[in-house]
């Protein structure tokens, strides 16, 4: 496509400053007018204007009891690309010991949120600012899950509740095993 | 398609049947003698038209688990386009470390910045070349995508290149008369951190240095120790302004190489994707030029069109910087619920406010006086290597969404914007005229928005997260493809998309296991910002950064 040739023709300089002062002159009127109109800034999908797919700090959730959702099966770490996920499991509790996140690593890809089966580790809209951890940015299971941003002290809920139907048995075993594999 | 055929049996009349292979269609392979490459190379440039060098790509055999077929340690990897036939041919080249390779820069004046790329990385030397390095700091020791260089190793820099100019160029042997000015590291008009030295006599430029690789984080090393999902997240950093075009790019080159079929849904969300991150992109680059060139409001009004474009993105995936939008076999997730009907609303109030800013700057004096400047010839711009909308400035009518179709390229209506000059202005034209195409595009598609699942491919796409807890087999699956990444056979494929700023290749070596043996992007930056100080000796300092923004170099891209 060959541009219009005209683009290339030069107006004159007293046509070029009204053009300009004519369009700068509707702006500033338009800009005016926005101040009447209602506009809600709604994104889709999401309720507010920060999206729910929001990438921010990371927290993780808890069950109905209040306990950690997290059964510790290592797969966030092993999807990791910056290697910023350590998870120690806890043998006799059959569960994860302690969870740390090193977030000057962190890259906030959302490959970890993706990866987790029962929606354990969720990015929110918070944004991490240095004032946050007084300079320990290595967090650990106490400010990931039960800082007072996250309803107060008492954790997000996950989305994910364990039924009867689930393969809770297997899982048991299995996700022990892999719990194994990953202090190893 | 006649042509392309004629073309082959003219190369293997020449090369004989058993070096030259059709790898894949368009895709060619010349195993070369290190003797005979010169001949090669002029064969290829002269006589049959090979006349674009992409790119010079390193690779280190040392570690290859199938044995090394050629037993020697490197070789080397030249990507060539043909213009007209739309065919890139790869020359290969083995050599021994000791050994050292004929220089083509008189052949291919864009070679010089890719054959010290080639040096700083591995250590092969060029005949005639210097020792210079490029992405690298200048004391610097080793080479750093050498197979047994350990990436934990920290080189630290005692002193650095001293920041006057003046004390420089006895270390680089030029002259010393003349008033040296820096433009330093971080320039308002830059999009990230590069530096450019000029030698002023007058107003006149006489001379110009570049330096580089501030912005050099290791992405081709790191991405040899990551599986081929992990590499999305860091492919955003390359081209930060146009970051899903990055993912787009590097996922259909892995498919290309896996040799496997997404849904009808994912190719037409990516061309969604992928027009609207061009968008961004170009508003970005022109709401820069506008500002440096003494219209800093334009800036604000490019930006505001951009603001609401990074809405779109951010509504879709929490990101609108670093979208990480694309999976290997399809997108991360699908649309949100009234996603069209935003992105068509926004399309419509984006055209319409294209229209006004038009008017504000097209034909206007003040703006044409300032960017009537530094034009390029049609022969230079191939000679460099230019891609993208700087190449259609200078009136080569080359666009890869239209000469080989990806994706459904083909079948929606749109027209590739040609300048004539090559100067800063037609190549603003040419960024204004093709937002409008790209939206264009983006309404074709939307239109026609195929139904359906998303991420359909087998052994690669994750399976439902809601099915993974109640069905061992789906457990199992998930598991593995999580904890081993994609396993991708064996071979090699240089895969390349229109890119915002020009052609946007990756190269991907793999070798059966679920790391990528060796990964080497295509920045189309890299040829563009070589070329500068070619384009602006002899003309005023303020066309120099006229010049510098119109050829919008992202250093995220030029240093990878
Ligand atoms: S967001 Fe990405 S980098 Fe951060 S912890 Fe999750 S997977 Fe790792
Ligand atoms: S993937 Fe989920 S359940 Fe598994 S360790 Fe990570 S947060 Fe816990």
């Amino acid at each position: 496509m060959i541009l219009k040739r005209e683009l290339y023709q030069r107006h004159g300089y007293f046509k070029g400053i009204l053009i300009v002062l004519s369009l700068q002159m509707s702006r500033l009127l338009k800009m005016f007018l926005s101040v009447f109109k209602k506009d809600e800034g709604r994104l889709a999908g999401s309720e507010d204007q920060r999206s729910s797919k929001y990438k921010g700090m990371l927290a993780l959730t808890v069950n109905k009891q209040g306990e950690l959702q997290c059964t510790g099966c290592g797969l966030c770490q092993a999807v990791c690309p910056s290697d910023c996920i350590d998870i120690q499991f806890d043998k006799k509790k059959k569960g994860v010991g302690a969870f740390n996140i090193d977030l000057l690593r962190c890259v906030f890809c959302g490959l970890c949120e993706e990866a987790c089966p029962i929606d354990g580790i969720r990015h929110t809209a918070e944004i991490p600012s240095p004032g946050h951890f007084e300079q320990n940015w290595n967090i650990g299971i106490a400010t990931l899950a039960y800082r007072k941003s996250l309803n107060n002290g008492k954790g997000l809920l996950s989305e994910y509740t364990f039924d009867q139907q689930d393969l809770n048995q297997d899982n048991e075993t299995v996700l022990q095993d892999e719990g194994q594999t990953s202090n190893a | 398609m006649g042509n392309s055929r004629e073309l082959f049996q003219k190369c293997e009349d020449q090369f004989g049947n058993s070096r030259l292979t059709e790898y894949r269609p368009m895709e060619w392979v010349l195993v070369a003698d290190l003797e005979k490459l010169q001949e090669d190379f002029s064969f290829l440039k002269v006589h049959c038209q090979f006349n674009l060098l992409l790119d010079i790509c390193g690779v280190d055999n040392l570690s290859k688990k199938e044995g090394n077929l050629s037993g020697k340690r490197f070789e080397i990897n030249y990507h060539i386009l043909n213009l007209e036939e739309h065919i890139r041919i790869r020359v290969k080249v083995y050599l021994d470390e000791k050994e050292s390779l004929p220089s083509i820069t008189a052949l291919w004046k864009g070679a010089e910045w890719f054959e010290r790329e080639v040096w700083d990385m591995y250590g092969i030397l060029f005949n005639g070349r210097p020792k210079e390095r490029i992405l690298t700091h200048h004391e610097f020791i080793g080479h750093p995508l050498r197979k047994d260089f350990d990436p934990k190793k920290r080189i630290p820099l005692s002193s650095p290149l001293p920041l006057a100019p003046h004390d420089t160029r006895k270390l680089r042997g030029l002259p010393e008369d003349g008033h040296w000015l820096n433009i330093d590291p971080s320039h308002p008009i830059t999009k990230g951190a590069l530096r450019v030295m000029v030698n002023l006599e007058g107003e006149k430029i006489k001379d110009v240095l570049l330096e580089i690789g501030y912005l050099h984080r290791g992405f081709e090393k790191l991405c040899e120790g990551l599986n081929y999902n992990q590499i999305i997240p860091y492919t955003d950093r390359l081209n930060y302004c146009s970051a899903a075009l990055n993912n787009i790019g590097w996922c259909k080159a892995v498919e290309e190489l896996m040799e496997i079929e997404i849904s009808e849904r994912a190719k037409a969300l990516r061309m969604v994707f992928g027009e609207l991150a061009r968008v961004i992109d170009h508003l970005i680059s022109l709401g820069t030029m506008a500002e440096d060139l003494g219209a800093p409001t334009g800036l604000w009004f490019f930006m505001e069109l951009r603001e609401r474009i990074s809405k779109l993105f951010t509504s879709y995936c929490g990101g609108s910087v670093n979208p990480s939008l694309t999976r290997v076999g399809g997108m991360s997730h699908d649309l949100p619920l009234g996603w069209v009907n935003d992105c068509l609303n926004t399309v419509k109030s984006v055209e319409h406010s294209m229209d006004d800013l038009s008017k504000m700057f097209s034909q206007l004096p003040w703006w044409m006086d300032k960017t009537r400047v530094c034009p390029i010839e049609a022969k230079d711009a191939i000679e460099w290597g230019f891609t993208g909308p700087c190449l259609r400035a200078c009136g080569i009518n080359y666009d890869l969404r239209k000469v080989s179709p990806y994706y459904y390229y083909g079948d929606v209506e749109f027209e590739v914007p040609l300048g004539s000059k090559g100067d800063v202005y037609d190549k603003y034209l040419v960024r204004m005229e093709e937002i409008r195409q790209s939206l264009k595009i983006i309404t074709q598609v939307l239109d026609y928005l195929p139904v359906g699942r998303l991420n359909i491919v087998d052994g690669v796409s994750l399976p439902e997260k809601s099915e993974v807890y109640k069905d061992k087999k789906a457990l199992d699956k998930y598991r593995s493809l999580i904890r081993d990444g994609i396993k991708v056979k064996p071979g090699e494929i240089y895969s390349a998309i229109e890119g915002a700023n020009g052609e946007l290749g990756f190269y991907i070596q793999s070798d059966g296991g679920n790391t990528p043996y060796r990964v080497k992007v295509r920045p189309p930056c890299f040829p563009l910002f070589q070329s500068f100080s070619e384009i602006v000796k002899g003309n005023y300092l303020s066309d120099a950064y006229a010049t510098l923004v119109s050829l919008n170099i992202v250093p995220g891209e030029l240093d990878r």
